[in-house]
């Protein structure tokens, strides 16, 4: 609700303000306004009307609605499903648990928002059934996963309580805090482990090729393990970057600048190539680990010229600072500058990580099968031939909506640091 | 007395030892990876050299320029995609670029509507993959087109294979599956004298522009530098172009019984991936450009209008010389993010570098030397960029004082 209202405020706020130019700048300017008004009016109208007009006339939605499990989990087979549904649950009970204990919301509230979205298609069916029967028949279809998305939901709010009590339990104990913060590292290491083996298989559980994984399982998969990997790697690469050691130096300044000037899909592709030839003999690595080797390799040079930028804003005399109270260059990197630098580099990093979501799409070069190349998977059936229009939408919607989510939160990580930083400015002296 | 640190404890020593350990690695990394690059070659019977470019191709590449299937070498067949790539990346960045400015001057506007709609645009293409869009365009919008005889024309009478050619008005553009055909410029015998005229005239306005400028600094009166030199290169271009009797004839699309007869044709791919990257570009492009003229401060505007500079004053000689420090940067950084994207060409089709250097790979089993080959090309056309910019970059630089 109050959504609704600020926007309603806003556009009370905006219209004011228009009145107060009109009033000043007269009637030439009403005219180009009106003018110009009407222009967008008119184009907004335009792609609002065919927008609407194809997707429920001319668009033929049963392609989605068929392939909805290959568009979430691939080829990953259908009496093993239970798998990938239980590693859902275990992402959202994590981001629950750290909602409930650290209060930062944001993943929560983005799984929780998303899962009840996802609840909720099927309830739309009846309202599109007359305009478009098989834009009805996509919705319903969504009815397929109510068991894993409730699971889900309840795994969530139950993970969230649990951590707010743990919190709850801990806040007057600084030991017992540390304890938990502990605990809950070594649980997510272990949570990201069991998902692994879940989604796997070996030792009773049936063996999965990652080959069979796909959709907007292997989208997601392949963008957290790349973001995970290539952040500390560029971490390292920055400060390689300034380091004075020169071979450390040369080393750094090539692997970015050479990853830089080259376009993904072609480090994706020698990754590919050269992968297999540099690791030992017999170890025939899957091509989802080409891809994550790949897509990681490419976001660690991105990611060391953001973090450069950030070490750049550190002032000089926080080193000074900290090598006159004793720390030694590991200390002084790790206690004082990188917290700094990292902080101010957060805004560019995020932006990064959501391009890197994006360039996912890019391992259909290595012929691996997420949600683009399911999109064409489904669009070359030979029951929904050339649906290439309905299908690429379909994911587009899917990309639109987690990019859109990860920059509005990445927006309000900006935020806070500025407000910090503010914090620990002096006080502004007047200027003569 | 001074104690010596312990050995490991002794920042020398431990420069040291770092930088044998990274010379370790990275050494054991290269040396282990050309060792079996190099008995990969040996197992499949190839030469770890560069002379298979001289053998014949014996693949067909599409488009491009001259290349005979079947006679011609891997080399030439890289060349056509070497130029096929500079062409759509050099195409992409001249439409890109204004429609880029024009979305930024819509966002800036101040039109709430209008600011609506460039923010959608924006967002919608920020948000979605590029290669999700390039499919789209490919797959969804140019192979879903009508046949030839039902073309959609723009401009100019219906036309059918059935009308007498004669008798209709020619369009100006032309969409068909067959891909797409606009105006095409044919050069007379007269065109290479026109364009030395045009550059002459170029060099004369320059000079009449540097003149005046001179005469305005010593008088303080307004000399009209930049009209007297535009006057002056348009006169010299249109005496130049009667006196040659018409430099260029323009041919418009024509629709033949078995494709276009006449025009510019584009291939569905070509148009695909050159209106897919523009979309696409435009969108970061309309971005650089706002944040840059946002990056001037409204005081500056204020303070030129005080010293009584007229408003084309203001934007010529006070926003754009500031603005542009900013945008000139990642501007060209949006250029190079445009000609390295055009590689997804191989997605849907178009023998742009990477797309021909793949089937050289998978025709001669060369796979790492050609894309460590392709690699060095993208590369070279980059760091080529990153120079000039940084030589720009340290002509336009603030003078501190």
């Amino acid at each position: 609700m109050s959504g609704l209202t600020r926007a309603v405020e806003g556009w009370r706020e905006e219209w004011a303000t228009m009145r107060h130019q009109a009033r000043l700048r007269g009637p030439v300017w009403i005219a180009w306004q009106v003018a110009l008004s009407v222009a967008a009016l008119g184009l907004i109208g335009l792609v609002v009307y065919g927008l609407g007009a194809w997707a429920f006339g001319a668009a033929d939605w049963t392609v989605v609605a068929a392939n909805l499990r290959l568009f979430s989990v691939g080829r990953y087979p259908a009496d093993e499903i239970w798998r990938p549904a239980t590693v859902l649950a275990l992402v959202t009970a994590m981001s629950g648990w750290e909602a409930g204990r650290t209060g930062r919301a944001a993943l929560a509230r983005f799984f929780g928002g998303g899962l009840a979205v996802l609840l909720a298609l099927p309830f739309l069916a009846p309202l599109v059934s007359g305009a478009s029967p098989s834009m009805a028949a996509a919705f319903a279809a969504f009815a397929g996963g109510h068991i894993a998305q409730l699971a889900a939901l309840g795994a969530l709010a139950a993970a969230w309580w649990i951590g707010a009590r743990a919190s709850a339990w801990a806040s007057t104990n600084r030991p017992r805090a540390r304890r938990l913060e502990r605990a809950s590292l070594v649980g997510y290491g272990l949570v990201v482990l069991a998902i692994l083996i879940l989604l796997r298989g070996g030792g009773g559980l049936e063996r999965v090729s990652p080959s069979d994984w796909g959709g907007l399982l292997l989208t997601l998969l392949l963008a957290a393990f790349a973001i995970v990997l290539s952040f500390p790697i560029g971490v390292l690469l920055a400060l390689g970057r300034r380091s004075s050691l020169p071979l450390v130096r040369w080393v750094s300044v090539a692997w970015i600048e050479v990853i830089r000037g080259v376009p993904l899909v072609t480090v994706l592709y020698m990754a590919s190539l050269l992968l297999p030839l540099v690791l030992p003999e017999g170890w025939n690595p899957e091509n989802v680990a080409k891809a994550v080797a790949g897509l990681t390799a490419f976001a660690s040079a991105y990611v060391a010229e953001d973090v450069r930028g950030g070490l750049a804003a550190v002032a000089n005399g926080q080193y000074d600072a900290a090598k006159a109270v004793g720390l030694g260059t590991v200390g002084m990197y790790r206690l004082v500058v990188l917290p700094q630098a990292i902080r101010a580099a957060v805004p560019a990093i995020a932006g990064q990580f959501i391009s890197l979501f994006k360039d996912t799409a890019l391992v259909l070069i290595i012929s691996l099968r997420e949600l683009l190349g399911i999109a064409i998977v489904a669009a070359n059936q030979p029951a929904h031939i050339g649906r290439f229009r309905e299908t690429l939408a379909f994911i587009a919607i899917i990309y639109f909506a987690f990019t859109a989510v990860l920059s509005s939160a990445s927006r309000r990580l900006e935020a806070p640091a500025h407000e910090r930083e503010r914090d620990d400015a002096p006080a502004p002296s007047p200027k003569g | 007395m001074i104690r010596r640190p312990a050995l490991l404890r002794d920042e020398r020593v431990l420069a040291v030892l770092i930088q044998v350990l990274v010379a370790a690695v990275a050494i054991t990394a290269v040396a282990v990876g050309a060792r079996n690059v190099l008995s990969d070659l040996a197992a499949n019977n190839l030469a770890p050299d560069l002379d298979f470019l001289g053998n014949t191709a014996g693949f067909g590449i599409s488009e491009g320029i001259r290349y005979a299937e079947g006679s011609d070498t891997y080399g030439r067949a890289l060349q056509v995609g070497l130029v096929n790539t500079l062409r759509i990346a050099i195409a992409g960045i001249v439409l890109a670029t204004p429609i880029g400015v024009g979305v930024a001057l819509a966002r800036l506007s101040g039109n709430p509507l209008l600011v609506r709609l460039a923010g959608g645009y924006i967002e919608l293409m920020r948000n979605t993959p590029l290669l999700v869009q390039l499919i789209f365009w490919y797959q969804g919008v140019f192979l879903g087109l009508p046949a030839l005889k039902d073309a959609i024309t723009v401009g100019g009478g219906a036309l059918s294979v059935a009308a007498d050619a004669a008798t209709v008005t020619p369009p100006i553009l032309a969409l068909s599956q067959r891909g797409a055909a606009v105006p095409r410029l044919l050069p007379t015998g007269g065109a290479g004298v026109w364009l030395l005229a045009v550059a002459a005239g170029a060099v004369a306005a320059w000079v009449l522009y540097r003149w005046r400028e001179a005469v305005q600094r010593r008088t303080g009166q307004p000399a009209r530098g930049i009209i007297f030199g535009l006057a002056l290169w348009a006169g010299v271009a249109l005496v130049a172009w009667f006196v040659v009797g018409g430099a260029y004839t323009v041919a418009l699309p024509a629709i033949g019984r078995f494709g276009y007869e006449a025009g510019l044709v584009l291939s569905p791919e070509f148009s695909a991936l050159l209106v897919g990257l523009v979309v696409y570009s435009a969108a970061f492009i309309a971005e650089v450009v706002r944040g840059g003229i946002q990056a001037v401060s409204l005081g500056q505007r204020e303070a030129a209008r005080a010293v009584g500079l007229r408003q084309s004053q203001v934007m010529r000689l006070v926003i754009l010389p500031q603005a542009l420090r900013v945008i000139v940067p990642p501007l060209t950084n949006q250029y190079l993010n445009l000609a390295k994207n055009s590689s997804l060409a191989i997605f849907i089709g178009f023998p742009d570098l990477f797309q021909v250097g793949l089937t050289i790979g998978n025709n001669t089993g060369q796979f790492v030397i050609i894309t460590a080959m392709m690699m060095s090309v993208y590369l070279a056309i980059s760091l080529a960029t990153s120079l000039l910019m940084n030589l720009y970059n340290r002509k336009i630089r603030l003078v501190e004082r």
